[in-house]
């Protein structure tokens, strides 16, 4: 009896252990998945000679500022519903190339990382403390997938960041997430990131945008 | 000039402007002749030829006055874009030719040269206008405007059925094989003035080079791929952007309509992210689609207006840049691309490229189509507010000041009052 106690035990600690570790690993990727996103744009260029379109004004490109984003992070896990999960194409863009709009077709151990997102349906709340501690900065967290104009004007903040539940696979080297961002109504997208773990660092290797709005 | 069964007849070579991917295997370049003679009534009538010899034919300059030993297809389009007539020939003779019974008779080989540069409008196509310059259309010195000459489009695709053919000699269909398409541009000198409708929809079938194949060809220039299941508000808003005809909304949505490999689907629906409006570009690269889905609507038709705008160069923006990527169109946007790769080289994601370009390019054209919408009943700046919508936060040109978002917020509320737009 008391064997079987002990073995079940043991079961019961290795599977906590292991969900542990799956949730520390999934606030690890978002955490890099996070710092990635720009927190500054630059200022444009001027246009080329062979521009096809006018400046609508005199645009003095020296004096221009950059833009700067103060971001929130919406505090519960997001199923994005995709009806079409299973039917997204494997033409990814590879986070590291230097060329426009290259994109790389890749497998399906890929693939089935992309169809495990799925069966994440309900919203969880996220380990505020957690995340914060793997991103190593402070955070700002919000109780909104979205923001209206005038909380954006009391707040200062340009956007709500939300994270999908992450899809591993099974010796968690490969990580698969869908990121949202809503700056407004009709300003915001939704990205799908493939993350890859090498010398103990979760890094983007692959993204694609699924919708821009 | 030479004289062929007793009609004198002016042959010239065509300069192919654009080439689109050339799939077929099977073939030699096209070369194109503008075959032009006077008819009884004393009018020229004009027909354009595209000569596709195939991979065995000898290479050679082959023209209308030229087919010795030439083995290959001849397409005869009038300059509406349609195919009255298509010939099979070999060894330097006709073998079979098949006339299209639906085009009228008195179409049926050749048609009067007219405005060429309507042809390019009506059908949507290409043209060197500058589709976000508002002087485009009366800009004398513009190349598409009238004279000189325009663009007849040709779109050709190709398959093959294939037979399995047994020792007694028959014969059993099996499949048919996609080779693929071409579509090219072919420039054509413009003798007079006139008026072009939009070209029709044929299909051939007809015995090619032996081997147990048929061949088929089927030029499809006018195939709808705009599908718009819009319904409700959203249908009425959408209806209401059509009736108003802006430039806007042409270059954009109505790009779609004509091309062949791509199409826009319209649609009420959920947006993922919790926008209001979405687009979907993640099927272009694989099976051409765009679909922009519009999910919340507002009380403001001008509201709601600016948003499908908004998502429509969403829309053509992402075909723009699939068409680069596929060889299909030159890079003649140097400021987008520009744009793009200034910002794929400070790291920003690929999703983000659109908002900044479209912050500095298309407020007033956004603007104007929405003042177009109203009826002109206010100046540009009464609309900017609208335009504004979905890109303040990506003013990197820092265009869009407090005090002016102030001022065009209110014009915004003047313009909603007053407006005699409705879809109740």
């Amino acid at each position: 009896m008391r064997l079987i106690i002990m073995s079940l035990l043991y079961v019961l600690v290795i599977s906590c252990s292991s969900s542990q570790t799956m949730e520390n690993e999934a606030l690890n990727v978002i955490a890099v998945v996070y710092k990635r996103i720009p927190k500054m744009l630059m200022p444009p260029p001027p246009p080329p000679p062979d521009s096809e379109v006018k400046e609508e004004n005199n645009i003095n490109y020296a004096q221009l500022k950059p833009l700067k984003f103060t971001y929130a992070i919406y505090d519960h896990f997001v199923y994005f519903n995709f009806d079409y999960i299973n039917g997204i194409s494997n033409r990814f863009h590879p986070t590291k190339s230097k060329e426009l709009f290259e994109e790389k077709a890749l497998d399906s151990s890929y693939m089935k990382l992309v169809k495990g997102l799925s069966k994440y349906k309900a919203g969880q709340k996220i380990d505020k403390a957690k995340l914060i501690k793997s991103a190593d900065e402070d955070l700002i967290f919000w109780n909104k997938q979205t923001i209206s104009r005038q909380e954006k004007s009391d707040t200062d903040i340009s956007g709500i960041i939300s994270f999908s539940k992450v899809s591993f696979n099974d010796n968690l080297t490969r990580a698969a997430i869908v990121v949202g961002d809503y700056f407004g109504k009709i300003s915001g997208s939704v990205n799908l990131y493939i993350l890859e773990k090498t010398n103990n660092k979760w890094e983007v290797k692959f993204s694609k945008t699924l919708e821009i709005s | 000039m030479q004289t062929k069964d007793s009609t004198t007849y002016y042959v010239f070579e065509a300069q192919t402007v654009e080439k689109w991917q050339v799939e077929s295997s099977i073939l030699q370049d096209d070369i194109f002749n503008v075959i032009a003679f006077v008819n009884n009534n004393n009018e020229i009538e004009v027909s354009l030829l595209k000569i596709k010899p195939h991979k065995e034919s000898p290479v050679q300059d082959y023209s209308f006055f030229n087919l010795g030993n030439f083995g290959g297809m001849l397409y005869f389009y009038n300059l509406e874009g349609e195919l009255p007539l298509i010939a099979y020939w070999e060894d330097g003779q006709m073998v079979e030719s098949i006339e299209n019974e639906l085009i009228p008779k008195n179409k049926l080989h050749f048609s009067t040269a007219k405005c060429a540069q309507k042809v390019v409008r009506d059908l949507k196509l290409t043209s060197k206008c500058n589709s976000l310059d508002p002087d485009c259309d009366s800009n004398p010195l513009d190349p598409c405007r009238g004279g000189g000459g325009g663009y007849v489009p040709v779109v050709t695709y190709y398959y093959t059925d294939w037979y399995k053919i047994y020792s007694n000699g028959d014969s059993e269909y099996t499949y048919t094989q996609y080779n693929g398409s071409t579509t090219e541009y072919v420039y054509v000198s413009n003798p007079d003035g006139g008026d072009y409708s939009q070209s029709a929809y044929s299909r051939y079938n007809y015995y090619a080079n032996g081997g147990g194949g048929y061949y088929s060809s089927n030029t499809d220039d006018n195939i709808k791929r705009l599908y718009n299941n819009l319904t409700g508000k959203a249908k009425c808003v959408y209806d209401l952007l059509v009736k108003s005809g802006s430039n806007l909304f042409k270059e954009t949505v109505e790009k779609f309509d004509g091309d062949a490999k791509y199409h826009l689907i319209l649609q009420n629906g959920d947006c993922s992210g919790a926008a209001s409006a979405c687009t979907n570009t993640e099927k272009i690269s694989t099976t051409g689609e765009v679909t922009i889905t519009v999910d919340t609507l507002s009380e403001s038709i001008l509201e709601d207006a600016a948003l499908i705008l908004h998502e429509a160069i969403h829309a053509e923006l992402a075909r723009y840049v699939q068409r680069y990527k596929s060889g299909e169109d030159p890079n003649n946007r140097a400021r987008m691309f520009q744009l793009y790769k200034y910002y794929k080289e400070l790291e920003v994601p690929e999703k983000h490229f659109d908002h900044p370009y479209m912050s500095m390019h298309y407020i007033n054209p956004i603007a104007s189509a929405l003042q177009k919408l109203d009826g002109f009943k206010y100046p540009i700046d009464y609309y900017k507010s609208f335009a504004w919508d979905g890109l303040r936060d990506w003013d990197v040109s820092n265009l869009l000041g407090l005090e002016e978002d102030k001022k065009y917020s209110e014009y915004r509320n003047i313009v909603n009052s007053n407006t005699s737009l409705s879809c109740d």
